[in-house]
């Protein structure tokens, strides 16, 4: 019968164990967030349950040359100050403001600016900062936007710049250096607007509104509305969730009906289709989000099958990493997933030895252990050949 | 009865992928339900018989299947994780889980709608067994309203009171309408 899976064939109990002793090891050293352990070498292998929670995990495992190192979950445990306290909290109200948060609750879309890591979190209803370096994380107050602001999804223009997608209240904000709000993108009275996730041109913005089933196209610097993009034809997208641009201007749409990413021109004329429906590599499932990486690698993470699958221009799949093992690099139903290369340096130092990174790959996850998931993509150079400096 | 309306269901929905045009013309369900408009694929993904071999993973032993919605002992189950998926507050209205609800970890927590006083239902608790030993409870749920609550492996699911198709029409893709508390009664005694 060609419905779902009920049941899973994995050894469940051997993975309830693995991931008991992840939870324990996590709260022994709190966080990875800045957190030494979390640059344990891979060398020597696993040698206690503590190492084989914190380890990186290499992805494609051996005999393949791996590509992908998942270093640990962003979390926010390593506060480097204490939250308010009550009294403090009695006496300046800080529960609305910029407050310090101590984690994540269900984290859907992210973006880097500024060395900082901005989170949208639904369950908290508000945008998180968090910052690599120190692990400190906090709430992020617009000013001027009050209770009644409901984050979805979030994106940076290349001039340092934010996007804010609130699907509620049917508007974008772009915010500015000081969070104050520079505009905002709304569609005519009467139109249906619900914009659930976002990607920033030079010129454009790119708009998901679920409340349309389609994507809108914004003039970034004057907020007009230009109108829908690639919205007829067969190679329109029925149920657009993600979208995301490459180098050359292509807008990636990821249509989670057909289980597929579909690549048009600027001008909307589809150039191709990444993926089929399907449990198998090279397949989606649920396809939640796109990205594309500096080199022209497309990223398509898949809320049920829970992993992130890599493609290279046309459609070939290079490889696929994440799963459900109870590992660092485990997902849990992940939504966005980003490229980021400017936190390279921040995060050279908890890379393993030998690895030698292009950039960085951040999934949201929106449940589990590690809500943040931080992996780096690269290689390890064939044996002699002396690794180089990113 | 039900089961002919399930067979010609899944007639349609094997035929549709059979022939590949599910996922191109999606099926409509009855208007007015939250669901209309999803094609039946985009919850029930089909099994592949064939996938492609990942460049950089070369080998030639069989490629994986990877486990749709995976899930461990104790917690929600695939189906509830299926619409957790996509009620997230972007996709769908969010169904969001309190503070320390990791659905990997723990079970029997509330469902709660953050931010949203419109939920009146306020929370109830999800992936718990229903235990008929218990007074509180009905002894054999459904029987009051005649109509069967489905109590995936015994816990209380997302579909034990939401019924995905909307074939029911009730409010809120409800199994049993909720008016008069009805809902509430076909598992719970006063
Ligand atoms: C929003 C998600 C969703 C969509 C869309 C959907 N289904 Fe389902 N369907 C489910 C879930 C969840 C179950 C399991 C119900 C249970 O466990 O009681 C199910 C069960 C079924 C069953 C098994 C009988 C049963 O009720 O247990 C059939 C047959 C079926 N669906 C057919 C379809 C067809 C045909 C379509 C398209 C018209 C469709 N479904 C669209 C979620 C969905
Ligand atoms: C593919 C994405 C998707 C999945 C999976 C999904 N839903 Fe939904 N659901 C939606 C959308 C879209 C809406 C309509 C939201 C809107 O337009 O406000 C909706 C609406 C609803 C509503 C409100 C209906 C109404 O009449 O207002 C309920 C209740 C609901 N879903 C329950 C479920 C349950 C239970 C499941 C799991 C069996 C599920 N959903 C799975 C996308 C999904
Ligand atoms: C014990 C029964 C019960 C269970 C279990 C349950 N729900 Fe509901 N749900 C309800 C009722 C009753 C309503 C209508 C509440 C109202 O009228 O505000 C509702 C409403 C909803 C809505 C519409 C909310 C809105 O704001 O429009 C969604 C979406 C939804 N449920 C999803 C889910 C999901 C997902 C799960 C599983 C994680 C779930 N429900 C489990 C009883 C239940
Ligand atoms: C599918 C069966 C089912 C339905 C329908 C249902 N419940 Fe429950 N409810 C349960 C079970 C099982 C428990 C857990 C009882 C226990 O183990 O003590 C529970 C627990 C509760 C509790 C105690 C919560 C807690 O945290 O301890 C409340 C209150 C409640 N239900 C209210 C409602 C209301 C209101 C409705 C109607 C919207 C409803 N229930 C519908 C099965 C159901």
């Amino acid at each position: 019968m060609p419905v779902r899976t009920r049941r899973i064939a994995v050894p469940r109990a051997v993975r309830w164990g693995t991931f008991a002793s992840m939870i324990g090891a996590c709260a022994a050293c709190a966080a990875l967030v800045g957190c030494r352990a979390a640059a344990v070498r891979p060398e020597g292998g696993v040698a206690s349950t503590q190492a084989a929670a914190v380890a990186p995990v290499f992805y494609p495992g051996p005999p393949a040359r791996a590509h992908i190192v998942a270093i640990g979950p962003l979390t926010g445990h390593a506060l480097a100050a204490k939250p308010p306290g009550k009294l403090r909290r009695a006496v300046t109200g800080e529960t609305t403001g910029p407050a310090l948060v101590s984690e994540l609750l269900r984290p859907l879309s992210l973006t880097v600016r500024a060395g900082q890591i901005l989170v949208v979190d639904v369950g908290r209803n508000a945008i998180v900062q968090i910052d690599p370096g120190t692990g400190e994380i906090r709430s992020v107050a617009l000013k001027g936007m009050g209770e009644f602001f409901r984050p979805v999804a979030i994106a940076t223009d290349g001039q340092g710049d934010l996007y804010v997608a609130d699907a509620q209240a049917g508007r974008v904000i772009a915010v500015g250096s000081g969070n104050t709000v520079l505009r905002t993108y709304r569609l005519g009275d009467s139109a249906p607007f619900a914009p659930i996730d976002l990607a920033v041109s030079a010129e454009r913005l790119y708009v998901v509104n679920r409340a349309g089933r389609r994507v809108e196209i914004f003039e970034r610097d004057s907020g007009r509305y230009v109108g829908p993009f690639a919205n007829s034809g067969p190679g329109r997208s029925a149920f657009p969730v993600g979208v995301a641009l490459d180098g050359e201007g292509n807008v990636y749409v990821v249509d989670m009906a057909a289980s597929r990413v579909r690549v048009y021109d600027p001008g909307g004329v589809l150039l191709r289709q990444i993926g089929a429906p399907g449990d198998r590599p090279g397949l989606l499932a649920q396809p939640r989000s796109v990205a594309v990486g500096p080199d022209g690698i497309t990223y398509v993470s898949d809320a049920a099958t829970q992993i992130v699958q890599m493609f290279r221009p046309p459609a070939s799949l290079l490889m696929y990493f994440g799963g459900t093992g109870g590992t660092i690099g485990s997902m849990t139903m992940p939504a966005k997933v980003i490229t980021d290369r400017t936190l390279l340096q921040t995060f050279a130092s908890r890379l393993p030895a030998g690895f030698v990174p292009q950039y960085m790959i951040f999934v949201a996850n929106q449940f589990g252990p590690g809500r943040i998931g931080v992996y780096a993509f690269g290689q390890v150079p064939p044996a002699g050949e002396e690794p180089t400096a990113p | 009865m039900y089961e002919l309306i399930a067979l010609a269901l899944n007639a349609v929905l094997f035929l549709g992928m059979l022939y590949g045009s599910v996922q191109d013309h999606p099926v409509v369900f009855a208007a007015g339900t939250g669901h209309e408009g999803l094609a039946c694929t985009t919850c029930h993904h089909p099994h592949a018989p064939l996938g492609s071999r990942p460049e950089w993973q070369p080998g030639t032993e069989e490629l994986p299947h990877f486990p749709y919605y995976d899930y461990q002992v104790g917690m929600l189950d695939d189906g509830s994780r299926l619409c957790l998926s996509c009620h997230d507050g972007a996709i769908a209205p969010a169904i969001s889980m309190p503070e320390h609800m990791q659905i990997t970890s723990q079970i029997g927590r509330s469902v709660s709608e953050v931010g949203r006083p419109k939920y009146l239902m306020g929370s109830h608790p999800v992936g718990v067994r229903y235990d008929a030993r218990k007074a509180a409870l009905v002894r054999q749920p459904g029987l009051r309203a005649g109509v069967e609550i489905p109590l995936p492996d015994g816990r209380i699911q997302c579909v034990s009171c939401h019924d995905p198709h909307g074939t029911t029409g009730h409010e809120n893709l409800l199994v049993v309408s909720n008016r008069r508390s009805e809902l509430c009664l076909t598992c719970h005694q006063l």
